[in-house]
Parts: structure tokens; C-alpha cells; sequence
């Protein structure tokens, strides 16, 4: 296992290294003079020269990268250029409400998504099935930030029964931060979680067919044992994929839940950033973005590694 | 039965991709044996007699086409003028002389819908097309090539996969600022990458097939080879399942819209319609209603048209249903 952690974290060296020099790059994709650009309306000269001398956009880019990546490793990713605060401590701040907001949909989108996938596969063909397959057909094609404003115009301003948004830090009041946290987390959860169904529908499936869960109906397991202990655990690696990949796609998702339910997480951050042209607090969650989602893949190798002996060979 | 459409090998899970991504790859092999196993005619009408029976299909074709028609003709459909403004009805509900309310500024939401189609629409379609010029030539060029080159594509491949879609497209949009134009290049952008992977993989199924070692043999060039054999046949699945990518490219354009960073006003698209609608949320709920399930049945559709292609087009599936 240790052996397999280390080969997929010397695998990812280029990788990251390329991720650091796209996020960086963005500074090139700027129309025209950066700093100018960047300065906003009618700056006066010496604005443009501060940002200029700030970002180091008077050094030549190889010097430039260089100097911020290594800013980077040390966990420095420069000053904001609108209010001047630090960008780690900003990303630190907001990082929390993200985090927890994608734990929580990912918790939802498995307790739902995994149970539906098993019960549609064991009553294949029934009406259940086909409930639970159109539910899912729905679940892909509903545009996320829909969902949760029909949901906020039924369960906070008819029902009242949750906040229609904001956010209670969970430190403070569990209660009200489970309030403020169920409708952004159930909204962003629906996609995942119909993925999560289709795919181990289709996974259980084929397990299903297999000779050695007829041997394990013949002897005389149990049912449900026979769909869990002999079906799902077989069916997992499919199952894992997909909850790795839609682990990924939750976290671009939360930017726009994070908006309509006024969350001050890292989502909101970036689109502030965007209105204010404000390029090293941008840089920085895109930075730290897809940083997870490349844990989030090197936790998925490992789960392979301990679910399947022939991996951890490797 | 559907065959599992992920691998459980472990170098796949080093890369990610989404949904679109993955149905894409599911049969893009069969696919590629379908088309050129075949005499170009006979494949192309099994296709047609594969697709016309299913159902589900060709309504979704056919309510692409009808949500395309009400695009073309909006100016013609549309009661009033999209962009009229009634400060003296504002928020109506809907009935009565505006079918479908009215919007903050009183303007007719049925109109708007109309007018919103085209970008929407558009949007869709040159986001996917735009994704497909960058994908389909490294694409091309990792699978037939293989070796350094290949695996040089897959790493700036997997690079630009693990930004999230969303987030990369926020921060392109935040480098070369907002618009409907940029909005639709950094779409193009985030999907290259899965076309790329289809591309590769779909040409990965090629590269082995009897007619270009055939070709190889006698000494045609390279290029020529791809160009004149690889291209056509790995192109067929591609276009197809340009389907789905336009169902997704359609969901991001309506969440940049959404937040604002796509089509700007007093133009506007689908996603940009319920911007603004969520800001009157409270008074007037409806408005919400209307573009949201406009972009879901679009969405639908292209997935399902997507899905029903490829069933057609695949061998996995012949004889059922």
C-alpha cells in the first residue's frame, strides 16, 4: 500500500507542475497590457506600475513562474489587488463553507444514489426500476442552480421551514448550520447522486449475472446479504470511479449553489474575483481547486489498491 | 443490457472526466468497428432503422428541432418585442395578454424565451463546435501516433481535467473578462480535453484494424492515412456524441449566464434569464419556472438523442428493445 501511495505521488509530480503553470498562465491570456487591463477604469500611472511591480510582471515569465510557484510551496499566494489582504488567508477563510457543503452533498448523493442503484438492479424490469431510472433521467438533465431555487421558493418561502440563505459557521450553532446547509447540499448532491444510481444499476447488473451469485443463492444466503456482501463489493470499483469523478465535478457545482444560497465559500470568492479583475485571489482558488481534485484522485487509487489485491502489485 | 461504461483500471482513475464523458466512451469501439466493417450504405441505413425505432429519440430529435425552429423564427413567433419594457406591468403573473408574465422591467417573458432560445441555442452548439476544433487533431495525433507524443497529450490532457469545469471557466472568463464570445471559447476549452480522450480512444480501436496495416504496408504516408482513413471513421462517433457534449456545453453556458459572466444585457440567454429572475424570487416565483424548464427539456434532449445514436450506431446493442 505505502508502495503504491508513493509511485502515484511521483507519478503526479508533471502533472502538478503543469496545473501550477496553467494557473499561472492565466496572467498571459489578459488582452493587451495586464497590469493596465487589470487596474481597472482610468488608472492613473503609478497604479499600473504597482500592479505591474506587484504581480512581477516586469521580470521575464520564466522568472516570473518560477518566483510564484516557489511563493506557492510556501503557501504564499500573494496579495489580493483590490483590498490588499492575504490570498491564503482568504482561501483559508472561505475554504471551511466549501468543504463542508461538498462532504455533505457527497454523504447525501451516496446514501441516496448507491441504495437506488442496488434496489433498481435486484427488481430489474419492475415498476421500481423504472421509477428510480426516470427519477435518474431527471436528476442529469435538471440544471443545478434550478433545483435550488425551486427548492428555496417551496421549502423557504412557502414552507419556511429553511432559511432561503446564508450561513452559519458550524462552531457556532450546529443547528442552524445543518438549517443552512441542507437545501445547498441537497440541490448540489442531485446529479451525483443520479449518477451514483445509474451506474451502480448498471455495475450490480453485471455482477448479478455472475455464476458465483448463484452459487451464493443456491447455498442459501440471504438476499440482501447476497446483493451487498457478493454484489456491491464486486460492483464497487465502477461505483468508486464515478463517486470519484462526481466528487470533482461537486466542487465546480458548489461555485453556483454557493451563489444562490449566499455562502461565503470559495465558489463566491472566485466570481467576486472575476468582478473585481482581482487575478491573484482567482489564481489562487483555481490553484487550490484542482489541488483537490487531485487528491481526491490519489484517494480513489488507493481505494482501488485496497479493494483489489492485483492492484497494490503495481 | 448496458454494458459498465467505466474501467476499474487503475491508471483510469487517475484522470477525471464526467458523465458525458463516460457514456462517450462506452462504445466508441464498437462504433469505430460499426462504420467500417460495413459498406458506407448499408451502415447508413441500419443506423437510420436502428434510430427511427426507437422512440425516445426521435421525439428528442424532434423537440431539438421544434426548440431550433422557434429559435430561427422568434422574431416571426414572438407576441411583442423582447426587449420592450412596461414599467407599468411589471412581475405580472402568467395569463391573460402576456401568456407566460412578465418580467423586473415588464417585458414579455414568452418573447424573451423565444429570443433566449437563439443564444442558448447557439451558444450550445458553437461551445461544442469550438471544443471539437481544439480536441479532434491531438486527439488524432495521440491515438494513431501513440509512444512521446501521446503520452505528452495526456499529460496537458489530465492537466486541464483537473481543474473543475466550472472553475476553470470562471477563471478564463476572469483573465479575457465576460461575455457571450468568451463565455463560449473557456466552454470550448474545458470540453476540449474529454474530446481529445474520445478522439484518442476512438482511434486507439482503429489504428488496430486490418485496412491500415493494409495501408501502412504499402507505404502510404502517415499523414495521408489519417486524413483518409483514420479521420473518416473515427469522425461518425464523434459527431454523434457531439449530442451529449452539447447538452453539457448548454448547462455551463446557462451557469455563466447565471452568474453573470455570459451574455450580457439587455441581451440574454435562458441561464441569464433566471439571473435575474432569482432576484425577484420572492415576488414573483413563476419567473423562475419557465427558463428552468426550458433548459432542462433542451438538456434532455440532447442526452437522449445523444444515447439514442449511440445505441443505433453500436453493436452492443442490436436486437434489443
Amino acid at each position: 500500500m505505502a508502495g503504491l501511495l508513493v509511485n502515484r505521488i511521483l507519478r503526479s509530480v508533471p502533472l502538478v507542475l503543469l496545473i501550477t503553470l496553467g494557473v499561472y498562465g492565466l496572467v498571459f491570456l489578459i488582452p493587451g497590457d495586464p497590469a493596465a487591463t487589470l487596474a481597472g477604469d482610468n488608472p492613473t500611472p503609478e497604479q499600473i506600475a504597482h500592479i505591474r511591480q506587484s504581480l512581477g510582471l516586469d521580470r521575464p515569465a520564466v522568472e516570473q513562474y518560477l518566483g510564484w510557484l516557489l511563493d506557492a510551496v510556501r503557501g504564499q499566494l500573494g496579495q489580493s489587488l483590490y483590498t490588499g489582504a492575504d490570498v491564503t488567508g482568504m482561501i483559508l477563510d472561505r475554504f471551511g463553507v466549501t468543504a463542508w457543503l461538498s462532504v455533505l452533498a457527497v454523504l447525501v448523493a451516496v446514501v441516496i444514489g448507491i441504495p437506488a442503484g442496488v434496489l433498481a438492479a435486484a427488481a430489474r424490469g419492475s415498476w421500481i426500476d423504472r421509477a428510480i431510472t426516470v427519477a435518474v433521467t431527471a436528476g442529469i438533465a435538471i440544471p443545478g442552480f434550478w433545483l435550488g431555487l425551486m427548492l428555496i421558493i417551496v421549502f423557504a418561502l412557502q414552507a419556511g421551514v429553511f432559511p432561503a440563505g446564508g450561513y452559519t459557521p458550524i462552531s457556532e450553532d450546529f443547528g442552524e448550520w445543518l438549517l443552512h446547509v441542507t437545501l445547498p447540499a441537497v440541490t448540489l448532491a442531485a446529479a451525483p447522486a443520479a449518477e451514483l444510481a445509474r451506474h451502480t444499476r448498471s455495475a450490480m447488473l453485471g455482477v448479478l449475472e455472475q455464476d458465483y451469485i448463484r452459487s451464493a443463492r443456491a447455498k442459501g444466503v440471504a438476499e440482501w446479504a447476497v446483493l451487498i456482501r457478493h454484489g456491491l463489493k464486486n460492483a464497487a470499483g465502477p461505483v468508486i470511479t464515478v463517486l470519484s469523478f462526481q466528487a470533482a465535478l461537486l466542487l465546480g457545482g458548489s461555485v453556483i449553489v454557493e451563489q444562490i444560497f449566499g455562502m461565503p465559500g470559495l465558489g463566491s470568492l472566485a466570481i467576486q474575483a472575476v468582478h473585481d479583475k482581482d487575478l491573484p485571489v482567482l489564481q489562487g482558488v483555481v490553484l487550490v481547486a484542482a489541488l483537490i481534485v487531485m487528491i481526491i484522485n490519489l484517494l480513489t487509487d488507493l481505494a482501488y489498491g485496497f479493494l483489489n489485491p492485483k492492484v497494490r502489485a503495481v | 443490457m448496458t454494458h459498465t461504461t467505466t474501467t476499474s483500471s487503475p491508471d483510469s482513475a487517475t484522470t477525471c472526466g464526467d458523465a458525458a464523458w463516460e457514456r462517450l466512451n462506452a462504445t466508441y469501439v464498437d462504433a469505430a468497428e460499426e462504420t467500417s466493417a460495413a459498406p458506407p450504405v448499408s451502415a447508413k441505413r441500419r443506423f437510420l432503422r436502428r434510430f427511427l425505432r426507437s422512440r425516445v429519440a426521435v421525439v428528442a430529435l424532434l423537440v431539438l428541432l421544434l426548440g431550433a425552429a422557434a429559435a430561427v423564427f422568434a422574431p416571426a413567433l414572438a407576441p411583442v418585442d423582447p426587449l420592450a419594457q412596461d414599467l407599468g406591468k411589471v412581475l405580472r403573473p402568467p395569463g391573460g395578454e402576456n401568456l407566460l408574465g412578465t418580467d423586473e422591467l415588464g417585458r414579455d417573458v414568452l418573447s424573451r424565451l423565444l429570443f433566449g432560445a437563439r443564444v442558448s441555442l447557439l451558444a450550445a452548439v458553437e461551445g461544442t463546435a469550438i471544443a471539437l476544433l481544439l480536441g479532434v487533431l491531438p486527439g488524432l495525433a495521440a491515438g494513431y501516433l501513440g509512444r512521446r507524443v501521446d503520452r505528452i497529450i495526456m499529460l496537458f490532457t489530465d492537466a486541464l481535467m483537473s481543474y473543475p469545469a466550472i472553475i476553470l471557466a470562471i477563471a478564463i472568463i476572469g483573465a479575457i473578462g465576460p461575455g457571450l464570445t468568451n463565455a463560449m471559447l473557456a466552454v470550448g476549452i474545458i470540453t476540449a480535453p474529454r474530446v481529445v480522450r474520445l478522439v484518442r480512444g476512438v482511434v486507439l480501436g482503429i489504428r488496430e484494424e486490418t485496412y491500415i496495416e493494409a495501408s501502412r504496408t504499402i507505404g502510404t504516408p502517415t499523414a495521408r492515412i489519417i486524413v483518409r482513413h483514420v479521420l473518416p471513421n473515427a469522425l461518425a462517433p464523434v459527431i454523434v456524441f457531439g449530442s451529449i457534449m452539447a447538452g453539457q456545453a448548454m448547462l455551463i453556458e446557462a451557469g455563466l449566464s447565471f452568474l453573470g459572466l455570459g451574455v450580457q444585457p439587455p441581451d440574454a440567454s435562458w441561464g441569464s434569464m433566471l439571473g435575474t429572475a432569482f432576484r425577484y424570487v420572492s415576488r414573483s416565483p413563476t419567473l423562475i419556472v419557465f427558463p428552468g424548464l426550458a433548459i432542462a427539456v433542451t438538456v434532455l434532449a440532447f442526452n437522449v438523442l445523444g444515447d439514442g445514436l449511440r445505441d443505433s450506431l453500436g453493436r452492443e446493442n442490436r436486437g434489443e428493445r
